[in-house]
């Protein structure tokens, strides 16, 4: 019985070591893009370039990394789909959470560098949408990395990168590079719609401005 | 010019009282405050404000004069003095103004409307 124990564990311990071999692999060759990605951003500003750079990093990664994932066994990857898209829904709802507690901090103080923040962490939240076959969240690291350098080319950035997911369908006809203005404006301008107007509504709602609409109409 | 292309080129004006609630959107907020003829409100302003192609015509005195005013009579009815809360309702309708300014950039607004002018249409 002793025996079989053992045998049982040693085959166990072999299954794992090897599933974590995979896993750290995985984690390895994102982490390589993550640091091409910012190594990029920190030597120019011009996002023609880093968007050429992101997209050319992101089909090598994903390429390798699925390479990779093919190994897993089919059970270990059952197991692991649903606290992935747990963290995953977990993460949504965090981003999504800190882009409103920016936008209300920005009405009391009236700090741009808090709206942009938002703006980039409900990026982060649309990032993380499906499928994931797109290089999203490098756009958004590659505009975290630019914030604080420019802030415009930082919007513009993440919502081309997101731009898939953005619920305004004016999108701009030239590219970030030619107007990256106009690309800021449409990230903040979902933004707004879509975080900042239910925020409007919850705060005004509980402060009684519905009964004011209302005696307005009579 | 075909149907079609008119159809792109159609304006609109929302009534004040409606626009308000592309700015407020009441249709997803859990709150037994908002009933479902604001929710329908909502719904309508923001699909004309963000989701179609046609421009809608935004007049001046809305942003400047009309949500200052309904802002105003919130605090003074409703007896508002908490500092925070003040900064938040003076700040929203510059905040309004910006994403209007946005918006206006993607071409969704075909120009600033000026009072005058929307005063005359009204």
């Amino acid at each position: 019985m002793s025996i079989q124990a053992t045998t049982f564990l040693n085959t166990y311990r072999k299954k794992m070591d090897k599933v974590q071999k995979i896993l750290l692999d995985a984690f390895k060759e994102i982490i390589c893009a993550t640091e091409d990605v910012l190594d990029i951003t920190q030597q120019t500003q011009n996002l023609k370039l880093i968007i050429e750079a992101i997209e050319h990093v992101s089909q090598t990664t994903l390429k390798q990394i699925t390479e990779i994932l093919e190994e897993l066994p089919t059970q270990t990857i059952q197991e692991l789909n649903p606290q992935v898209e747990k963290a995953r829904k977990e993460a949504i709802q965090g981003y999504t959470l800190l882009a409103k507690i920016a936008y209300i901090t920005h009405l009391a103080t009236q700090d741009q560098k808090l709206l942009h923040l938002g703006a980039l962490f409900y990026a982060a939240s649309k990032a993380l949408q499906k499928p994931a076959t797109k290089p999203r969240p490098l756009y958004i690291i590659a505009a975290i990395h630019l914030a604080t350098k420019n802030p415009e080319h930082a919007l513009a950035l993440a919502a081309y990168g997101t731009r898939d997911k953005l619920p305004i369908k004016h999108q701009p006809r030239e590219k970030p590079w030619q107007n990256p203005h106009k690309w800021a404006a449409l990230l903040q301008a979902s933004y707004m719609y879509e975080i900042a107007t239910k925020t409007n509504a919850e705060l005004l709602a509980e402060w009684g401005l519905l009964e004011i609409l209302q005696e307005e109409e009579e | 010019m075909s149907q079609k292309e008119n159809k792109e080129e159609d304006h609109i004006i929302l009534d004040s009282n409606l626009l308000v609630y592309a700015f407020i959107d009441t249709e997803n907020i859990l709150s037994r405050k908002i009933n479902e003829r604001e929710k329908i409100y909502s719904r309508i302003a923001k699909y004309f404000f963000y989701e179609t192609p046609t421009k809608i015509l935004l007049p001046n005195f809305i942003l400047d004069i009309e949500l200052p005013r309904i802002l105003s009579k919130l605090i003074i009815q409703k007896h508002i003095t908490e500092e925070t809360k003040l900064k938040i309702l003076v700040n929203l309708p510059k905040q309004l103004k910006q994403l209007t300014h946005q918006l206006q950039l993607l071409e969704k607004f075909p120009q600033q409307v000026d009072t005058q002018y929307s005063l005359s249409i009204n």
